[in-house]
């Protein structure tokens, strides 16, 4: 069976990056005045009380380990990786979000440990622009 | 009389792998890892570069509102024409008002964007502008080459600004000639020395490092004593050579040591020194910063102390260390060219 050596990854196009960048780089979701719970991604309604007021709020970057998982098949462009540990999160603010935790093995981290975040590439250059995103890392 | 400027804030920033050197010459066995004086170095992780790293410093400062311009100094940005100053705006949330540019020359990049960041606060452009030294060396090096036994990554981010100053501006003097004692040319990855007959002559490090020196002092006048130098170092041995030329205590050299632990830091590398050498100082003490670039050329700039700095971030940037052998130094840092797509990689 032949294999299909060419195929490019699905890789976000500097427009779309260009859109979502402020999330990405800042951790810029939404607050809810309403009831005073926090969202991200930004929403347009709360998902609590679907007020339809929100303003935005840029996070810490601080939070706290729920629970981890191994990734041990990379998606395209990470090939090169060995396994890397991902986290559930939550912010000090209240949102629950899903990252890559870098600068540690698995074996080495636990739920409730706490963590802050760090700017790295999520797509290497391998489409001609690298990405930038959110991961965590050990707090110092 | 021109308006007080100074550094505000120094914050440093390393990758967490550490390569211990003499893992290096197991392989090549080109007996300059002894020579060197660094024992180890800092290894890129696969997902950073030099403006994540520049990212993870500024990210450390109490950054103001009101930074008015980024000089970001590198040679080894990962975009030859997009600027990296630009995209870390962005990142720290200072962007789209902002005066953005990256500075390049070779190694004395970081102080060159310091040199411009003052110049552009006291011009009273604006309160605040950041200058940042980043390099990510290690991916310039050829396997085998003496530089891939000392080449690390790091970042050292300055805030300049007129209020608040922790260190302020005293003079500046600066050298620059044709030497090409280092290159990289367009299309190549890699960095080239220029020949033994540079680095046993000193005509391109000592001679511009001792002529911006000597400058300085002649601007300062008599009686300048410093109480601690900063100092590019590409290896663990210049500084001693150094003392030396210049006539420069060694002693004043140890307090800001950066290269046995973490390698060539390229432009971070005087601007990490510093931020150890800002560590303790007394109100009223003289501190002297000197660069250099292959290419070539020298800054040398002298401040006085206002206030100490906090070395915390260069403390945590050393004790978060994993160790990493030469095997997978050499996969994180794409030191062999491939395919982009292996075919175990599930799409």
């Amino acid at each position: 069976m032949s294999q299909n050596v060419t195929a490019r990854p699905v890789v976000a196009g500097p427009a779309r990056a260009w859109r979502t960048r402020r999330n990405r780089y800042g951790l810029v979701g939404s607050h809810c005045r309403s009831c005073q719970s926090c969202s991200f991604p930004p929403r347009r309604r709360c998902p609590r009380c679907a007020d339809a007021v929100q303003e935005e709020a840029v996070f810490s970057g601080r939070g706290t380990v729920i629970c981890l998982a191994e990734d041990h098949s990379p998606l395209a462009g990470h090939g090169d990786r060995a396994p890397r540990p991902f986290a559930m999160i939550r912010l000090e603010e209240g949102p629950v979000l899903m990252a890559e935790v870098v600068d540690a093995e698995y074996d080495g981290l636990s739920p409730e440990q706490p963590v802050e975040m760090v700017i790295r590439k999520w797509r290497p250059e391998q489409s001609g622009l690298a990405l930038y995103g959110f991961k965590f890392r050990v707090a110092s | 009389m021109n308006p007080a400027v100074g550094i505000v804030d120094l914050a440093f920033a390393a990758p967490s792998g550490r390569l211990a050197t003499a893992d290096v010459e197991t392989v090549w066995q080109s007996g300059s890892a002894k020579r060197s004086g660094v024992h180890e170095r800092a290894v890129l992780d696969p997902d950073a570069d030099v403006i994540t790293l520049a990212a993870e410093a500024a990210r450390r400062l109490k950054l103001p509102s009101n930074i008015g311009a980024i000089f970001f100094g590198t040679q080894s940005s990962p975009d030859l024409s997009r600027s990296a100053a630009a995209v870390l705006a962005d990142m720290l949330g200072i962007a789209p008002a902002v005066f953005a540019t990256d500075v390049r020359f070779s190694g004395k990049s970081g102080t060159a964007a310091l040199a411009m960041a003052i110049a552009w606060v006291r011009a009273g452009f604006s309160e605040y502008a950041l200058a940042v030294g980043a390099d990510a060396l290690c991916l310039r090096a050829a396997p085998g080459d003496p530089l891939e036994i000392t080449a690390g990554a790091g970042a050292a981010c300055v805030l300049v600004g007129n209020t608040n100053i922790a260190a302020r501006f005293e003079a500046l003097a600066s050298t620059a000639s044709d030497a090409a004692d280092g290159f990289r040319l367009e299309g190549d990855p890699y960095v080239r020395s220029g020949g033994a007959g540079f680095a046993s002559s000193g005509i391109g490090d000592l001679q511009h490092m001792v002529g911006a020196w000597k400058l300085l002092l002649a601007r300062l006048g008599d009686g300048a004593n410093f109480a601690a130098v900063a100092a590019q170092q590409p290896d663990g041995r210049l500084t001693g050579r150094l003392a030396r030329a210049a006539g420069i205590d060694a002693e004043l050299f140890t307090g800001g040591s950066v290269a046995p632990m973490l390698g060539d830091l390229g432009a971070a590398s005087p601007l990490a020194a510093l931020l150890r050498q800002m560590e303790g100082r007394q109100p009223g003490d003289r501190v002297g910063l000197l660069s250099y670039g292959f290419g070539a050329g020298s800054d040398a700039l002298s401040f006085i102390v206002e206030r100490p700095i906090e070395a915390a971030s260069f403390h945590q940037a050393i004790e978060r260390r994993r160790s990493v052998d030469y095997p997978t130094a050499v996969r994180w840092e794409g030191r062999y060219r491939r395919h982009a797509h292996p075919l175990s990689v599930f799409e």
